[in-house]
């Protein structure tokens, strides 16, 4: 097989890793990224971080949120809730983007997987 | 004080040890989940399992351990084609007739019935204790290569919403009793649902008939009434698939097939997320370094 050839298939297959590795890191973020309260489960995002900070800062105590399965759940401690969502929000995307850092720096498959492939 | 627990089935054939795979899993959940693990399992299987497993690794590994009668003919006749990658195949029995008795068997209040070859590496599945709702099941999966195309959310283009019963989250309730029960109809009946729903009569498919159980429980309409379960969805990797290497808890390696290439792969590395491993020799291969890591 031409040289030049060889190199861009192999190029092709390191990007193919690089990215699914990349959307496996982007799955488990999401999987990190839900709390649960009162029986209903809540995808964290930053709609829910401000929409729960909008109504502490409109002095409520608690409040009724639509979870993942759109099931009105009563929030009976708000502020108790948004310092959990907030916390595991930030822990976790910090966590994805120190490994994103890592995986997008890597040029070569065992690298990227961080895994010893031996010769 | 609500009882939390798992129910696992494990019925080996020839060549699959169900066991061996229900009980590597079960010491993940213990590790992940932190709640017991109750086995489903025959006596042909156990037997085989005690000449296997030392006493101590078992009663590690099983809360309890429940033997039902099989029914011999349907292990015989219900066969699936099994496949390690795309270079080996062989059509083999699957017996998977008596899930609907999980609801009755599970000694729990809340259960998670999960498919033996459904690896717990996370705790994403506690979300489920405590749930608002009795019943719970999913109907959105994710291949473990992203590219690859998703499987289509339908029975048949012309039929009704897949569900999966790789996880179903249930509580000791008037309703989740009522969707185990029309599992159960649908098993004796399924010559008949098959015509309806637009399947072929062929191997009984728990999906399929949790999905049939689902929709005459919504009245017969597709609306999203019946809740999914809390992570956002079931991670799969094929039996073309293969799972290579153990890297450390919760972290394993699979050769993904490439979808334009039935004998291409890439490597992937999946880590602190639960995924369903298809390919059973694949992991029976790796179960040995899995029970070594967890018990």
């Amino acid at each position: 097989m031409d040289e030049r050839l060889e190199e861009a298939l192999k190029f092709a297959e390191y990007r193919t890793t690089l990215n699914n590795q990349l959307a496996q890191l982007k799955h488990r973020t999401e999987v990190q990224l839900l709390h649960s309260v009162n029986g209903g489960t809540f995808p964290i995002t930053m709609e829910l971080i401000n929409f729960v900070k909008l109504h502490i800062t409109l002095k409520k105590k608690s409040a009724i949120l639509l979870d993942k399965n759109d099931t009105p759940i009563l929030v009976d401690d708000l502020k108790a809730f948004y310092d959990t969502i907030f916390d595991r929000y930030t822990s976790a995307t910090q966590a994805m983007y120190d490994e994103f850092m890592i995986i997008r720096k890597q040029r070569k498959v065992q690298t990227i997987l961080d895994i010893d492939l031996g010769e | 004080m609500v009882s939390r627990g798992v129910i696992m089935f494990a019925h080996n054939n020839e060549e699959i040890d169900y066991f061996k795979i229900a009980l590597t899993n079960a010491l993940m959940v213990q590790d992940n989940l932190k709640v017991p693990v109750t086995l489903v399992t025959d006596p042909g299987t156990y037997g085989y399992a005690k000449t296997q497993f030392d006493e101590e690794l078992i009663n590690q590994a099983f809360e309890n351990i429940i033997e039902v009668t099989q029914d011999y003919d349907y292990h015989r006749n219900n066969r699936r084609l099994y496949k390690d990658t795309n270079y080996k195949t062989s059509k083999l029995p699957f017996y998977n007739c008596n899930h609907w008795a999980a609801y009755e068997l599970s000694p729990y209040d809340e259960t998670l019935f999960i498919d033996a070859d459904y690896l717990i590496m996370s705790d994403a599945l506690n979300h489920c204790w405590g749930s608002i709702h009795d019943f719970m099941i999913s109907d959105n999966t994710q291949e473990a290569f992203f590219e690859r195309k998703l499987m289509p959310p339908w029975i048949d283009p012309f039929s009704i919403r897949l569900y999966w019963a790789t996880v179903v989250f249930f509580r000791k309730s008037y309703e989740a009793n009522q969707i185990f029960e029309m599992v159960h109809h649908i098993f004796d009946n399924y010559a008949f649902y098959a015509q309806q729903y637009s399947f072929p009569n062929m191997m009984f498919r728990n999906d399929w008939a949790f999905a049939i159980a689902v929709h005459q429980m919504n009245d017969y309409q597709d609306r999203a009434e019946v809740p999914r379960l809390p992570i956002p969805s079931l991670l799969k990797a094929f039996d073309n698939d293969d799972v290579v290497g153990v890297n450390g808890k919760n972290d394993i390696t699979i050769l993904l097939q490439k979808p334009s290439h039935s004998n291409k792969y890439i490597l992937s590395r999946v880590k602190g997320v639960d995924v369903h491993c298809m390919n059973k020799w694949g992991l029976l291969r790796m179960s040995d370094k899995l029970i070594e890591l967890y018990r």
